[in-house]
């Protein structure tokens, strides 16, 4: 290391190098003592995990020792090392050249590995705290989807429940179906040949009746045949008698025209005979009205006359009128009653 | 009811003394008896009007066995009073005597000429004596026109009566 340090670098270490020569030497000797002590710490620490137990000659660094953990030791030790290793360095350069170059480029280095790993540290840190974050996203999407999972198991469940119901129904409908089918089937089956045997026997009643039809169509037949046959007789008796009859009649006929024409004549006669008694009844009786009519007119008047007569001879006799002024004149007293 | 008994008797004494009235004036000889002549003459003046042919009746009923030409006042006084309380034979009303003279009236002209009152009166029915007539013609004919306005004349009378 110390070898391959940059020439630049050189010029300042010299200006400070102005150590008088005594000053180098007990620097020397302080950096032997110290390598010294440094290489016995190592051996001190090397064999700790053997004989912690067994070396009581240092209590206190063995109840350290106890303490610190395997990890610890072992940066102890390389600590140590690196400590002896720049020390070393720095002696040999001082007692070569009389610089300490090389102890400030261990101090930069030191500096520059310690800001790295605080560097190392802190992207660690950032990392942990990204990995957190993340974990806990992690986190919250597992207890979503176990949720949701969750869910879609219940959903499960329920369908499979349905789809059992389902199932178990659609059996079921089946089942009635089927039988409800055989049932009617059944049904029709005996409907059919019911109607089947009444059709049968339908069938046979009508062959019966056709048969006797046809029985009775024939005697029918032969009797009015030999109807035929008789009114064929008997049409050509009734033709004979028809033409007799109607020269018969047509005689008669002429006969009562004639005997009709002499009736007319008799009642015209007659007619007029009536008609000249109507008129001599009406005469009649219109002379006897007539007659009547005097009559009681003259009766009437002579009823009246009688009446006229009566009141008259009455007035006289109460007035001493004519032939009563002689009763007046006598005795004074003409009408008693007035 | 006793009431009217008393007035019917009263009613029928007055009657009869009317009656009696009557038949003294004509019982000249005063044996209650009559002419029989003159009997027709009492009953009109008793203010009954009969005709000759109801008189004839009348006296039928009162004459004797033996008509002797007279008439007793004990025959004729009961027959007297029932038709006086019967009120038979009342004078014709004025009504019914113009209708009488209307059925004489042929030609219904509202009047008779004087021929036709004395033929009818002289010679139809129970005629009238000469003297009857005149006394008639006397009354009834207007002497301008000569003949009988036979209402005005029965309304004279009847007036007059």
């Amino acid at each position: 290391m110390t070898s391959n340090r940059p020439v630049p670098a050189l010029g300042h270490p010299q200006k400070m190098t102005s150590f008088p020569m005594m000053d180098m030497i007990s620097v020397c000797t302080v950096l032997e003592d110290s390598l010294d002590q440094l290489s016995i710490l190592g051996y001190i620490i090397n064999p700790a995990p053997y004989s912690t137990h067994k070396n009581v000659q240092w209590p206190l660094i063995s109840d350290n020792l106890k303490k610190i953990q395997a990890e610890n030791i072992k940066k102890v030790h390389s600590d140590r090392q690196y400590a002896e290793d720049v020390i070393m360095g720095m002696l040999n350069e001082l007692e070569d050249s009389g610089s300490f170059l090389s102890l400030l480029q261990a101090v930069e280095m030191e500096k520059e590995r310690k800001d790295h790993f605080h560097r190392a540290i802190e992207s660690e840190k950032e990392g942990r705290n990204k990995t957190e974050l993340l974990q806990k996203q992690l986190d919250d999407i597992k207890k979503e989807k176990e949720v949701e999972l969750q869910n879609c198991n219940e959903l499960i469940a329920h369908l499979k429940d349905q789809l059992q119901e389902m199932i178990a129904k659609t059996n079921m409908d089946i089942k009635y179906a089927k039988k409800d089918t055989d049932l009617q089937i059944y049904q029709t089956q005996k409907k059919c040949s019911i109607s089947e045997s009444n059709l049968q026997q339908n069938l046979k009643s009508i062959q019966n009746k056709i048969d006797e039809e046809i029985r009775t169509h024939t005697e029918l037949e032969n009797y009015q045949r030999q109807y035929l046959q008789e009114l064929e007789v008997k049409l050509e008796h009734w033709m004979e008698k028809y033409d007799k009859d109607v020269d018969q009649k047509e005689k008669e006929i002429k006969n009562m025209k004639a005997a009709r024409d002499k009736d007319l004549a008799l009642l015209q006669t007659l007619a007029e005979q009536y008609k000249e008694h109507e008129r001599v009844i009406i005469e009649d009786r219109l002379e006897k009205e007539k007659a009547r009519q005097e009559k009681r007119q003259a009766q009437l008047e002579l009823k009246s006359t009688i009446k006229i007569q009566a009141w008259w001879r009455g007035i006289m006799v109460r007035k001493g009128l004519g032939p009563y002024k002689r009763a007046k004149s006598k005795k004074g007293v003409p009408c008693i009653i007035n | 009811m006793a009431g009217e008994k008393e007035t019917a008797e009263a009613i029928v004494s007055d009657l009869q003394k009317k009656i009696t009235e009557a038949f003294d004036v004509f019982d000249h000889e005063n044996n209650q008896t009559v002419d029989v002549r003159e009997i027709g003459t009492i009953i009109r003046s008793l203010g009954c009007c009969p005709t000759e042919g109801e008189l004839h009746d009348m006296l039928a009923e009162v004459e004797e066995e033996e008509p002797t030409g007279y008439i007793r006042f004990e025959k004729f006084l009961p027959m007297m009073t029932k038709v006086l309380l019967e009120r038979r034979y009342r004078p014709i009303p004025e009504d019914v005597l113009l209708r009488a003279f209307e059925v004489l009236d042929e030609s219904k002209k509202g009047y008779l000429t004087k021929d036709e009152l004395v033929k009818y009166m002289s010679e139809e029915g129970e005629p009238f004596t000469q003297e009857e007539t005149e006394e008639m013609i006397s009354a009834a004919v207007d002497p301008d026109r000569n003949v009988v306005l036979y209402k005005d004349y029965i309304s004279a009378m009847i007036i007059e009566d």
